[in-house]
C-alpha cells in the first residue's frame, strides 16, 4: 500500500484550521478535500465514496458525533477520525464506542494522522 | 345592762376595731394616708361615744358640764379627719375652704374651754332624767353660750366643703363615689346637727347621740375603704393569673424569665432559667454562678454588658455561649431591661433568655455551605476557563502546526532553501507542540474533581440555597413564591454542584429584575415523566434577547458589566456531568425561566 493512493475529507468548521490540514496532506501527495459543515459534506460525498473523514466534533447545528451517527445511518463506507480543540477523556471514550477509527486532540501532527491510517490500513490488509 | 350602755359601748368597739385594722393597713403601705385618716376618724368617733355615754350618765350639773366640754376634743377630731378623708377619697374639694375649717372648729374648741362651761351652755343650772330607750337619762336645763354659734358655722361650712367635693366628683363622672362618700357624709352632718341645735334649744327632750350618728358615717366610709382593699385583692389575682399565663406561654416557648436585683445580687427566675443555664431546679441563682457558667471566652463581654445596662447606657443584649456541667457548649440570648431607682442608683433588671443553640448550628451550617459553594465556584470557573482556552487555543495552534510541517515538506524538494526555512519551521514546529503541551498541562491543573453521585430530594437542595439568598432576595424588594412538588423522586447528583447550579440560575434571575418594578421569584419542581424531575427558576425580568438565546450557555458570553460569562457555561457544564439538560426560555408573561432536568436515582 502507498500512502498517495488514500484520500480524505476533512469536515470543520474552522477555515484555518481545514485548510492547513489540507495544505498538509497534499503536500505529502495525499488527496484531500475540506468542508466547511456536516450538511456540505453530506451533500458532495456519496456514501460508497472510499477513504477517510476526519471530522471535527465541535460544530454547529451538526457536532462530529452527529455526523458520525447520520454517516452510519446512510451506510459510509468510510471510517471516521474524530478531532478535537478540547481534551475531554469521555468524548473520546464516546466517540470509540459509537465506532469512530480514532480520537486526536488538536494541535496534532501529521504523523500521528497517519500512523493511525496506516495501522488500520495493515490490519484491513492482513484480514 | 341596759340598752344605752349595750349600743353605745358596741359603737365604741366597733369604731376602734376598724380603727385598728385600717391603722395596720396603713403601717404596711405608708402612702395610704386615707387609712390612717380613717382610723384618726373611727377613733375620735369611739370617744365622742364615751363622753356622750358619760354626758347620759351624769349625777349632778358640773359632771354633765365637763363631759360636753370634753367632748368637743373628739368632736374637732371627728370634723378635721372627715375633711380630709372626704378630701383624699373624692380628690376634690377646695384645700383653702377645708384649712378654714379646721380654723373655725379649732377656734370653738378654744371657746369651749375658755368661755362659760362648755361651748354649748354658759352654764348647766340643772338635770333632768327623762326616759330614753327604757330607761332614765341626764338631760341638762341651762344658759346657752352664744358662742356655740362659731361651732355651727363650721358644721356648716363642713356641709358646703362635702357638698362642693361631691359635686366635683359627680360632674368628673365618678357618681358612685360621688353618691356614697359626699351624700352619706352630708346626710349624717346634717342629721347630726338638726338633732344638736333641736336638744340644745331644747325643743325636744333627748340626750345627744351625736355618736351613733357619726358612727354612721365611719359604716360608710369603712365600706367604702374596705371594698377598694377587696379590689385590689382581686386585681391581685387578676395578676397571679396573668403571670400563670406569661410564664406557661414562656415555657412553652422555650423562653425564661428572671429579675435581678442589684443590692441583694440575687435573681428570681423561672424555673426554665435554672433548666437552661444547667442549675439544679432548687438552686439559689446569683450574678456571680451566672457569669461562673459563661463561656470564658465571652464572660468580659458578658460582664460588660450587664453593667453598661446598669449604668443605663443600653439595654442589655447579648448572645454568648454556657458551658453545661457535663461541659457541652449551649448558646443563649439575654434581652434585658435595667430599672433604677427614684434616686438614679441601679436597681433592678428584667430579662428573658432563650435558648438559641440550633439557630446558632443552622448559621454555621449555613456558612460552611457558603464556603464550600464559593471554592467551588472557584474551581469551576479557572476549569470552565482552561477548557475554553484550550479549545480557542489548540485551534490555531493546529492550524500552525498543519501549516508549519506542509511547508517543510514542500521544501524538502527545493534543495537551495531548505537549510535555514527547514530549520525555522522545525522551530515552529517544535514550539508549537510546546505550547500544545502547556495547554494540556493546564487543563490537567485545573481539571475539577470528582462529582459525588448520591441519592438526593430535591427541596431541602432548594430550601438550603434560597436560605443563603433569602436576604438576597428581601434587599432587593424581591416576592419569593415556591411551587414545590411533594413527594418528587430523589435526583441521581452531587449536592454542592446542583447547589451552585441553583446559585447561578437565581442569582442571574436577581440581576435580571433590577430594573423592573414587579419583582416575583418563581422556583418550581416538577416530575417531567416517570424518570425525570425538572427544577426551574422565573424570573419578572427582562427575558432573554431573541438574538441571545443560544448563546447564554456559552462560555465568555455575557451581559452583564461586570460578568465573566462563565455562570450558565459552568451550570450547563455541571448539569451535562449529570447527564441532565439545562436549557432557558422567555415567559409568555415577561421575564425569563431557566430549566434543568435530571434524571431520577435508581437504586
Amino acid at each position: 500500500m502507498s500512502l498517495p493512493s488514500l484520500s480524505f475529507c476533512i469536515v470543520d468548521d474552522d477555515l484555518s484550521f481545514g485548510k492547513s490540514l489540507k495544505r498538509l496532506l497534499n503536500a505529502r501527495g495525499i488527496a484531500a478535500d475540506y468542508f466547511g459543515s456536516a450538511q456540505s459534506f453530506l451533500d458532495c460525498v456519496p456514501p460508497e465514496q472510499p477513504g477517510y473523514a476526519i471530522v471535527d466534533l465541535h460544530m454547529p447545528n451538526c457536532d462530529g458525533l452527529g455526523l458520525l451517527g447520520k454517516m452510519q445511518e446512510m451506510r459510509y463506507t468510510m471510517p471516521v477520525i474524530i478531532i478535537t480543540g478540547q481534551a475531554q477523556a469521555d468524548a473520546r471514550d464516546l466517540a470509540m464506542q459509537r465506532g469512530a477509527l480514532g480520537y486526536l486532540q488538536k494541535p496534532f501532527s501529521g504523523e500521528s494522522l497517519l500512523e493511525l491510517v496506516t495501522k488500520y490500513e495493515a490490519n484491513n490488509s492482513i484480514q | 345592762m341596759s340598752w344605752v350602755t349595750v349600743i353605745w359601748s358596741m359603737i365604741a368597739a366597733a369604731c376602734l376595731t376598724l380603727a385598728s385594722i385600717h391603722l395596720l393597713a396603713w403601717f404596711k403601705k405608708r402612702a395610704a394616708w386615707s387609712n390612717l385618716l380613717f382610723s384618726l376618724l373611727a377613733v375620735a368617733t369611739a370617744a365622742l361615744a364615751a363622753f356622750e355615754f358619760w354626758m347620759m350618765r351624769a349625777e349632778t350639773p358640773e359632771q354633765f358640764s365637763l363631759a360636753l366640754r370634753w367632748l368637743h376634743v373628739p368632736a374637732w377630731a371627728v370634723v378635721v379627719s372627715l375633711i380630709f378623708f372626704v378630701h383624699l377619697r373624692l380628690r376634690a374639694g377646695r384645700t383653702w375652704l377645708a384649712w378654714t375649717i379646721v380654723i373655725v372648729r379649732t377656734l370653738s374648741l378654744l371657746l369651749n374651754f375658755l368661755v362659760g362651761q362648755n361651748l354649748n351652755y354658759l352654764e348647766v343650772t340643772g338635770l333632768r332624767h327623762i326616759p330614753f330607750l327604757g330607761e332614765s337619762v341626764s338631760v341638762a336645763d341651762g344658759v346657752s353660750n352664744p358662742w356655740m354659734l362659731v361651732g355651727q358655722l363650721g358644721l356648716v361650712l363642713t356641709v358646703v366643703f362635702v357638698a362642693d367635693a361631691a359635686a366635683a366628683a359627680w360632674r368628673r363622672g365618678d357618681r358612685r363615689l360621688a353618691l356614697v362618700v359626699g351624700g352619706s357624709t352630708l346626710f349624717f352632718i346634717l342629721a347630726t346637727t338638726v338633732q344638736a341645735v333641736l336638744v340644745l334649744w331644747q325643743v325636744i327632750p333627748s340626750p345627744l347621740t351625736t355618736g351613733f350618728f357619726y358612727m354612721g358615717i365611719v359604716g360608710v366610709m369603712g365600706y367604702e375603704i374596705t371594698r377598694e382593699a377587696l379590689r385590689a385583692a382581686q386585681l391581685s389575682d387578676d395578676l397571679r393569673d396573668s403571670e400563670t399565663r406569661i410564664a406557661l406561654a414562656a415555657d412553652s416557648a422555650n423562653v425564661g424569665f428572671w429579675s435581678w436585683d442589684f443590692d441583694t445580687g440575687l435573681f428570681w427566675a423561672t424555673a426554665k432559667v435554672l433548666e437552661l443555664y444547667g442549675f439544679s431546679p432548687d438552686e439559689k441563682m446569683t450574678y456571680d454562678k451566672f457569669l461562673g457558667v459563661v463561656h470564658p471566652d465571652d464572660r468580659a463581654r458578658v460582664d460588660y454588658a450587664a453593667r453598661q445596662a446598669f449604668q443605663g447606657v443600653e439595654d442589655f443584649r447579648e448572645e454568648h455561649r454556657i458551658v453545661l456541667p457535663d461541659h457541652s457548649i449551649r448558646w443563649i440570648s439575654i434581652r434585658a431591661k435595667a430599672y433604677s431607682k427614684p434616686s438614679g442608683e441601679p436597681h433592678r433588671m428584667l430579662g428573658v433568655s432563650l435558648d438559641i443553640t440550633q439557630r446558632r448550628q443552622n448559621e454555621s451550617e449555613m456558612v460552611e455551605l457558603r464556603l464550600e459553594l464559593a471554592h467551588l465556584a472557584r474551581v469551576l470557573a479557572i476549569s470552565e476557563l482552561s477548557t475554553s482556552l484550550a479549545h480557542e487555543i489548540n485551534q490555531p495552534l493546529g492550524a500552525i502546526l498543519n501549516n508549519a510541517e506542509a511547508a517543510k515538506l514542500l521544501l524538502s524538494r527545493d534543495k537551495d532553501r531548505q537549510e535555514t526555512i527547514g530549520e525555522i519551521l522545525e522551530d515552529i514546529i517544535q514550539d508549537t507542540q510546546r505550547a500544545g503541551n502547556i495547554v494540556r498541562k493546564i487543563r490537567g491543573m485545573a481539571k475539577k474533581s470528582e462529582a459525588h453521585f448520591e441519592p438526593l430530594p430535591v427541596d431541602p437542595l432548594i430550601k438550603d440555597v434560597l436560605k443563603l439568598v433569602n436576604s438576597n432576595l428581601s434587599m432587593n424588594n424581591i416576592t419569593l413564591q415556591l411551587d414545590l412538588k411533594p413527594d418528587l423522586a430523589d435526583v441521581r447528583g452531587d449536592r454542592v454542584r446542583l447547589q451552585q447550579v441553583l446559585m447561578n440560575l437565581i442569582a442571574n434571575a436577581i440581576y435580571a429584575m433590577n430594573n423592573t418594578p414587579s419583582r416575583t421569584l418563581t422556583v418550581r419542581s416538577a416530575m417531567e415523566a416517570p424518570d425525570i424531575v425538572t427544577v426551574s427558576v422565573s424570573d419578572s425580568g427582562m427575558g432573554i434577547d431573541k438574538a441571545n438565546q443560544e448563546a447564554v450557555f456559552r462560555p465568555f458570553f455575557t451581559t452583564k458589566k461586570d460578568g465573566l460569562g462563565f455562570g450558565l457555561s459552568i451550570c450547563r457544564s455541571i448539569i451535562e456531568e449529570h447527564g441532565g439538560r439545562i436549557w432557558g426560555e422567555n415567559n409568555p408573561t415577561g421575564g425569563a425561566t431557566f430549566s434543568f432536568s435530571l434524571k431520577a436515582w435508581k437504586s
